[in-house]
């Protein structure tokens, strides 16, 4: 019986409290039918969702947020982001936005294709990008990084910098857009220094920086003098050995100075900060299609600046990479797309 | 000492309505109400708006199609969890084991779904779920024959049993049952024709919810129905009467046990089949452990777990509006989700404390 009669009286209390609550919030209510109408006075804004992970890695995350922050200010659209993009959750978050109605979702994870495309399937209105992606059809458009031109420059930078004629290359996953990046650093190795030897790792997977690291290191044990990380989270690793050991070494994806800049000479970089807009601009133009939107050198896949470490480049490796990059800006020079093991 | 009584001699259909009105469910509601005021509280204390806020969670946990669909799909794994923990705890076996075996069947459905090939999906559906609830049960057999024939503490068995196997897991999908041919450490893609069918068009929303919903009602007449289910509740009620009275007081834990791994491990079969279709390590965000709370707050009621369930898929699905649209930060429903958790333990021990007093006196 005593019991009972507390649950009475907590009953009582809690509801007197719900009351009170309620009364306390009424005056802010009328606040929010007068947001809307402002908004409703404003022309419709394209409202696009960024899908990431973590964004601080410096490396692939922070490239796309970036790209998805410059094509929202480039056309004045609303952006949400989320940063929590794993395999298990990329379906539930992509059909959040999906759902609520967001013009543009960009799910930048090259291991999101089912649930990229399951989403699709069921909201035919709503516009996907996947980067970097290697399908596009429907309402699913793909960037391509033509990554192949800027790694060939930077090619010609490892195979022009390098002493002991050994240079260290630690690959991700062996994908279209790491594998056509490899074959144009081999091509600007070769060209500038057939004596080089290349050393190549791929890891396996984007995450592990620690097995990047690990196998920077032991080409590094072996005599290489400059290390390159083709990919993305193991790029981190790579970077931290050659800061660790000081050999040169060039990042990719976005501009890696900021992980080592005391080794860090330059970076391939994949130009999503200039592809990104590039589709939204279709979006707000009415043309945009499920198809691949090719970034190439010219459009912002370039090499990334020297920073402070331009005074440690020669002068004329500096011009001939220069006059390579202008070449194949004017298409004289053409870097081939090479995107599986022959 | 009433309560007990009604337990051991279910009375007739009327007497539900009464036992519907019990101050269980009351206390039940009261556990909620009061984790969503201190909840609120707490809200305004960092400058949030509290009603908002609960507005747009339950908009975001049902408000649209794809938002309800989420939830159910969440629902799922958590009820078949609730469950598991809820007829493993009647007979006061402590299972924090359930995340494992969410695992263990997640393992046997792959074996099941992945290599068994160019079977009728008539067959072949019902023979992955079986396969999960079977490793689910194997798994929660160990630690059970251990507490009944050696006395081994099971908080610590179960739990430890956890981490053993979600490092085999690992270890599958990293090696033997690795896909290859995506790169990634994941099995391939499961057959479709042991994919559970999509019950909402346009959502991830499957079939799993109504086996779920079968496995709380047939648990519930197992309870109340069976000698198996008066075994569990005169062991669950009073241990030492129940010996007293005849009853094989480990016998009867062990195969609680069993069918609580059981549970569990359908809970994993069901994620894999209806929303992974693919072996993923760390597929299950903790549902074992949930199944915790959602038992607790159920008072270990089968039906009641249906509710507990929704509610906690319910708040972890609409977070994420939470914070979107009302700026309050995911952590607050964490904390909500914490305080369901204490509010509901605080009287789950109460009423044990009261009616082991009373029994004692």
């Amino acid at each position: 019986m005593k019991a009972r009669k507390w649950v009475y009286i907590l009953t009582a209390i809690i509801m007197i409290m719900t009351m009170l609550a309620s009364c306390a919030q009424q005056p802010a209510a009328p606040a929010e039918p007068a947001k809307q109408a402002d908004q409703a006075e404003q022309p419709k804004k394209i409202k696009i969702a960024c899908l990431t992970g973590n964004i601080d890695d410096n490396g692939w995350n922070t490239a796309g947020y970036r790209g998805c922050k410059a094509a929202a200010d480039q056309f004045g659209a609303e952006m949400d982001s989320n940063e929590e993009v794993s395999i298990q959750t990329a379906e539930k978050v992509l059909r959040d936005y999906a759902s609520q109605g967001y013009d543009l979702i960009i799910c930048h994870s090259s291991t999101s294709k089912e649930a990229i495309f399951n989403t699709a399937k069921d909201y035919p209105e709503t516009k996907f990008l996947w980067t970097d992606g290697d399908e596009a059809s429907g309402n699913v458009a793909v960037i391509k990084p033509w990554s192949q031109e800027a790694s060939y420059l930077a090619g010609i930078l490892a195979g022009k910098m390098t002493k002991s004629n050994i240079i260290g290359v630690v690959g991700g996953m062996d994908i279209p857009s790491t594998h056509r990046s490899y074959y144009g650093f081999e091509m600007g190795v070769k060209e500038v220094n057939p004596d080089a030897k290349l050393m190549v790792a791929w890891i396996g997977n984007f995450v592990d920086m620690k097995a990047g690291k690990e196998a920077a290191l032991s080409q590094i044990e072996a005599g290489a003098d400059i290390v390159w990380g083709n990919g993305d989270g193991q790029n981190i690793g790579v970077l931290q050995a050659a800061e660790e050991k000081n050999v040169y070494a060039i990042g990719a994806v976005t501009d890696q100075y900021n992980v080592a800049p005391k080794v860090v000479l330059t970076s391939v970089d994949w130009g999503f900060l200039y592809g990104m807009p590039l589709v939204v601009k279709d979006i707000v133009d009415g043309k945009f299609e499920g198809k691949v939107y090719d970034i190439s050198l010219a459009q912002g896949a370039d090499l990334s600046p020297y920073h402070d470490n331009a005074d440690k480049i020669p002068d004329d490796v500096k011009k001939l990479i220069e006059e390579k990059r202008k070449a194949i800006i004017d298409g004289t020079l053409k870097i081939p797309i090479v995107d599986t093991a022959q | 000492m009433a309560e007990s009584i009604r337990e051991l001699h279910p009375k007739p259909w009327k007497q539900w309505i009464k036992r519907i009105s019990d101050a269980n469910w009351i206390s039940t509601v009261l556990v909620v109400l009061l984790a969503f005021l201190v909840g609120g509280l707490l809200i305004l204390a960092i400058g949030g708006d509290p009603l908002r806020a609960y507005l747009v969670l339950i908009k975001g946990s049902f408000g649209n199609r794809n938002g309800f669909a989420e939830t159910i799909v969440k629902t799922c794994p958590m009820l078949l969890a609730g469950l598991s923990v809820a007829i493993a705890l009647r007979t006061e076996f402590w299972n924090v084991g359930a995340e494992g075996q969410i695992y263990a069947g997640a393992v046997l459905t792959g074996l099941a779904s992945i290599y068994i090939q160019g079977i009728s999906a008539v067959i072949h559906l019902p023979l992955a779920l079986l396969a999960g609830a079977l490793g689910g049960g194997l798994w929660a057999f160990i630690p059970a024959i251990l507490k009944a024939r050696l006395k081994v503490n099971e908080v610590i068995t179960t739990l430890m049993m956890n981490y053993i196997m979600t490092f085999i897991f690992s270890f599958l999908v990293d090696g033997p049952m690795r896909d290859w041919v995506s790169g990634l450490n994941i099995s391939p893609q499961i057959e479709k024709t042991t994919w559970l069918p999509i019950l909402l068009a346009k959502t991830r929303l499957h079939s799993g919810i109504l086996i779920a919903i079968l496995a709380a009602v047939v648990l519930a007449v197992i309870l109340r129905k069976t000698v198996l289910g008066y075994q569990i509740r005169a062991v669950g009620g009073n241990t030492r009467a129940a010996r007293f009275a005849g009853i094989a007081v480990e016998n009867t834990m062990v195969k609680a046990v069993i069918i609580s791994g059981m549970l569990a491990g359908l809970a994993g079969a069901i994620e894999i089949t209806g929303v992974q279709h693919r072996l993923i390590a760390g597929f299950s965000p903790g549902y074992g452990f949930l199944g915790l709370a959602v038992a607790l707050l159920a008072s270990l009621n089968p039906i009641g777990v249906i509710f507990s369930a929704l509610l906690f898929a319910a708040l972890l699905n609409g977070a994420d509006a939470m914070q979107r649209w009302a700026s309050v930060p995911i952590a607050m429903v964490a904390v909500i989700q914490g305080l369901v958790i204490i509010f509901s333990a605080i009287r789950f021990f109460f009423n044990r404390s009261t009616l082991k007093r009373k029994a004692g006196s």
